[in-house]
């Protein structure tokens, strides 16, 4: 037996070509399914959106709004405005 | 006088062979290419190293080496052995990772599938040149481009060719900048290479939290021997999407890929010690990095790289038979999971023929479905080819 048919004969044994076809053929399963869903999930967020809506969840950036900046500062300003005004 | 001739003749100098000195220069080489050319640096620097160190020969019965138990480089390379260090790092992939580009255009994911061929034609490439069921599963997985999926497969399937295969593993892709780009342009015209794609549509907060887990259960449940590396995978993007453990997903991203990759890194390197004779039935055989399964594992990963770009570029060539909203088939060139080095390559490949085409974020669709397709093709080569 020459190198090319042991070879050939080494796939037979272990099986190789149903392998390669089955796994290649369940990676694209898996990955269909995964597509599907991502294309439902729109849909069907769409109704849990009605039944529960959705908060708008802001990271952690560090950053303050400025609204909230702003009514800091008035408070903090109308403090020492006072503590001033006592010293006095 | 016989203390000194003693210690003499422990010296690495004293043992040193033309093997050693081969893989020591190897190790220069990837050191090199990691800072002069930045040839993915965080990788080929520890592995570098590593294989510098592993190459050190040193007297027999000092614990030393990785193999040699009770040596501290032999409990840094449990993790690798036993598998412990690729979900860590998928953990922290998962962590930084934004599948929204994926889950904007979910059409995308097939190019992730397609690439995946590479894996299993070089699994019938790897048994024509002699390799067993298990052998040949743990070399091709090498096609996944995926470095941490190579290890956890072959350390489950072939333990004794570890360090080979993921040296490959590593080596491939770093080079995906040299390898990727001719087969691109030899499978594509430059019409089709002009393709212009629709940005991506905005994704919800929602479908960003929902998607890891929805899309881990159905991957377990279809292939189980994924779940390690995909729960993983899924559970630091939740981490980083429900922006209520920032915290944990800034250490996964960070500091804990970062400590894996060190030890990871430095001891695949140090596990290619040019010969390693080990006894097997009486006979003593060399388990060690030069042999010629070394070179043919070099030779067969490369196979698959190649492979594996051609089969995500044909496959978007295929899609666009039937799609009105054509795809640039450069995208399907991300499937093969080396993240984001392949999106990248695809973006620059795209903007050598219109500097005005924005590639990138397409290209990252397939090359996180990349992921998730290398790490369910390992899966269910594990379930399939594990040893008895």
């Amino acid at each position: 037996m020459n190198f090319f048919e042991k070879g050939l004969q080494n796939i037979v044994t272990y099986d190789g070509y149903s392998l390669s076809v089955a796994g290649m053929g369940i990676v694209f399963l898996a990955l269909v399914v995964i597509a599907a869903i991502i294309k439902l999930l729109p849909l069907l967020l769409v109704v849990l959106d009605k039944i529960i809506p959705e908060k708008h969840i802001e990271p952690n950036s560090g950053v303050r709004k400025s609204a909230d900046d702003g009514a800091a500062v008035a408070a903090i300003a109308a403090a020492i405005y006072k503590k001033k005004q006592k010293v006095g | 006088m016989e203390m000194f001739q003693s210690f003499l003749s422990s010296t690495g100098f004293f043992q040193m062979s033309l093997g050693n000195i081969l893989m020591i220069v190897i190790g220069i080489t990837f050191i090199t290419l990691a800072i002069a050319k930045h040839f993915e640096p965080l990788l080929l620097l520890p592995i570098g190293f590593g294989i510098i160190a592993g190459n050190i020969p040193f007297a027999a019965g000092m614990a030393v080496g990785v193999y040699d138990q009770g040596s501290v480089l032999s409990y840094i390379y449990f993790g690798v052995s036993q598998g412990v260090f690729p979900p860590l790092i998928f953990l922290g992939i998962g962590a930084m990772t934004d599948f929204s580009y994926m889950l904007s255009n979910p059409k995308l994911i097939l190019l992730g599938g397609a690439a995946q061929v590479g894996i299993f034609l070089t699994i019938v490439g790897a048994m024509f040149l002699g390799f067993n069921g298990a052998e040949a599963g743990a070399i091709g997985i090498i096609g996944g481009a995926d470095g941490p999926t190579s290890i956890f497969l072959s350390s489950k399937l072939a333990p004794h060719l570890l360090g080979a295969i993921a040296i490959a593993a590593y080596s491939y892709m770093a080079l995906v900048p040299v390898i990727q780009p001719p087969i691109m342009k030899l499978l594509t015209t430059k019409k089709e290479r002009l393709i212009r794609m629709a940005p991506p549509r905005v994704v919800s907060k929602r479908e960003k939290i929902f998607f890891p887990i929805i899309g881990f259960i159905v991957t377990a449940l279809i292939v189980p021997g994924s779940l390690t590396l995909l729960g993983m995978l899924f559970f630091g993007n939740l981490l980083k999407e429900s922006f209520v453990t920032e915290r944990l997903a800034e250490t996964a991203r960070t500091a804990m890929i970062d400590i894996v990759t060190i030890l990871l890194g430095f001891s695949v390197g140090a596990s290619t010690q040019a010969v390693r004779m080990v006894e097997e039935g009486g006979v003593m055989v060399n388990k060690g990095f030069l042999t010629p399964q070394s070179l043919m594992i070099f030779g067969l990963g490369a196979f698959s790289f190649a492979i594996a770009t051609a089969g995500g570029v044909l496959f978007a060539k295929f899609m666009n038979l039937f799609l009105k909203v054509k795809i640039n088939p450069l995208v399907g060139a991300a499937g093969v999971s080396a993240v984001p080095d392949s999106a990248r390559v695809v973006q620059i490949v795209g903007q050598s023929e219109d500097p005005n085409n924005h590639l990138l974020m397409h290209a990252m669709a397939p090359n996180v479905a990349g992921v998730i397709g290398s790490a369910i093709a390992a899966g269910i080569l594990w379930s399939v080819l594990v040893p008895a």
